[in-house]
């Protein structure tokens, strides 16, 4: 009985809270070594980030472990931390930066090429409504997964970080024209992957 | 060449064309199967953008091993309190806690209550001068004097505002979050990380979009196919009347770009340079006659620039224009147009 009373005092109005609290708040309950701080965080940006770092790293384990340390360094810094942008945007960019570094650290730059390239053709759907949008956005995700894991790199870092191919370059260690063949590549494949929709 | 036409769309969506690069792409856009491919992957690439890995993630799984990482060397380091101070501790733990708790909750629900009630909506308006807002998300607004923004959502999955006026908006690149405005009329702009200059359907106005950065999407919410998406240097044009209208837009921006990055005067005649550098700096250029100053003033500012320096870029450019400052809101402009030269 305590604890259903508890679960309704407690556990509900906290739940129905967490939806609230802003990023202002989320720091000072960090700063004040609070761990629900860790928890609306974990809560309203974990997934989100995990999926931030993945379209640059390509690697489940490794997206959800870069993440994890984000968390780590934040709990470590929580008393000095200080956000002056919003906690999202900081977070997004912190996600990408360690992500860059877990490349450039493992050395992990694909060699390509086809073989790796999963077999996109076959999971072209059936039917005849290719012209709906959802449908064609589908169909350039799946093509985006099956890219070629170098092609795919470097897409990601155009597409989704609004790198220039001379960031892409530098990040990356190699020549300005091999990211300039890899973006061509990548769009060529997406338009001819995708030019039964574009009907 | 195609792979050309690849490589050369590409730079244009990525602001990394050069001059030369932009001829040439221009060149080569006059043959209509070029152009066509152009269009093709410019679609293409906007519609990727939306791509978001959706997998489980296991985020509980990673805030346990987070908490037995935080923890784990704390357990190893504390000494075993004794019994007694142990009953004692734990249970004036547990009253604080849930004590605390349910205060912090129910003034919370309180509030939470009381907002919902109100129903209000964060609102900034612009009164007599640029005003600049810079948005939870990280976006910013420059509002056009009399501009009125009102923020009407902002949760994990979007972000929507209402503008009546004028605004530059420089959205922060959210794929999860499409920031949408709302221009009146149930016309909407959607875009997802880019910069542009809005303006809103009321008072017998067109839903107007200049794209800087990016692209944006301008659609009627009513009428479908009526649905254009812009980008970076096209100005399109959605009225009540779902009349679309596209063209070219100039980079020179105008007064309502005046404290963002920077300002562009293109041959712009110098009583509208004075008209913005009035709504930039908070002052007022006046003149004891009719004086027509039409001729052309060229000059690159950044938001840091000082009042002064423009001024005295104008004196540079105009010997025979006298700016006289007469108290701390008014200037006084005399004499005419004589170039120096």
């Amino acid at each position: 009985m305590a604890d259903i009373l508890l679960y309704c005092v407690i556990y509900v109005p906290w739940r129905l809270m967490k939806e609230k609290f802003n990023d202002e708040e989320i720091l000072e309950l960090l700063n004040s070594n609070d761990e629900r701080a860790i928890e609306l965080l974990f809560d309203r940006f974990f997934d989100y980030l995990c999926a931030v770092v993945y379209r640059v790293i390509h690697d489940y384990e490794a997206a959800r472990d870069v993440v994890q340390d984000i968390f780590l360094d934040l709990w470590k810094k929580r008393e000095s931390i200080n956000v002056s942008i919003a906690l999202r945007p900081y977070l997004r960019r912190a996600a990408v930066n360690r992500g860059l570094n877990y490349i450039k650290r493992k050395r992990i730059i694909p060699n390509d090429d086809e073989d790796a390239a999963v077999d996109i053709v076959s999971q072209v759907p059936s039917g005849q409504a290719y012209m709906e949008k959802d449908e064609l956005e589908t169909r350039i995700y799946q093509v985006i997964e099956g890219l070629p894991p170098k092609c795919k790199l470097i897409f990601g870092m155009s597409r989704f970080e609004s790198m220039s191919y001379q960031e892409i370059a530098t990040a990356l260690d190699i020549s300005i024209k091999t990211v300039e063949n890899q973006i061509s590549k990548a769009l060529k494949i997406l338009r001819s992957e995708v030019q039964l929709f574009m009907v | 060449m195609d792979s050309r036409i690849y490589i050369l769309t590409h730079k244009r969506l990525t602001g990394q064309l050069s001059s030369t690069e932009n001829s040439e792409l221009a060149r080569l856009s006059l043959i209509p199967e070029y152009k066509s491919l152009s269009d093709e992957i410019a679609y293409l690439w906007n519609i990727s953008n939306n791509y978001f890995p959706t997998k489980d993630w296991k985020k509980d799984a990673a805030k346990d091993a987070f908490y037995e990482k935080i923890r784990a060397p704390k357990a190893v380091a504390m000494p075993a309190p004794e019994p007694v101070a142990q009953v004692v501790t734990h249970t004036s733990s547990f009253n604080w806690k849930y004590i605390a708790g349910a205060a912090a909750a129910l003034l919370l629900l309180t509030w939470g209550i009381f907002k919902f009630a109100i129903g209000d909506k964060p609102q900034i308006t612009a009164q007599d001068k640029i005003e600049y807002a810079n948005l939870d998300d990280g976006s910013k607004v420059w509002l056009d004097q009399g501009a009125t923004l009102t923020i009407i959502e902002e949760s994990e999955s979007s972000r929507k505002v209402a503008l009546e006026g004028e605004a530059f908006f420089d959205v922060s690149h959210d794929p999860q979050r499409p920031f949408i405005i709302d221009l009146g009329n149930d016309i909407y702009a959607q875009v997802l990380g880019t910069s542009f200059k809005a303006r809103s359907t009321h008072e017998g106005d067109n839903g107007k979009i200049s794209v800087r950065d990016g692209s944006v999407r301008l659609y009627s919410s009513k009428h479908e196919g009526y649905d254009i998406t812009l980008i970076a240097g096209e100005e399109g044009e959605l009225n009540p009347e779902l009349e679309v209208s596209l063209k070219n837009y100039s980079i020179n921006i105008d007064g309502l770009m005046a404290g963002k990055l920077e300002i562009v005067f293109k041959d712009e005649p110098i009583e509208d340079v004075f008209d913005k550098l009035g709504l930039h700096y908070g002052v007022e250029f006046v003149s004891d006659e009719d004086l027509s100053l039409t001729c052309p003033f060229n000059r690159y500012m950044h938001s840091g620039t000082s009042l002064d320096e423009m001024l005295n870029a104008v004196a540079s450019v105009y010997p025979n224009i006298t700016l006289t400052k007469s108290d701390r809101s008014t200037i006084l402009v005399e004499g005419h147009c004589r170039e120096v030269e």
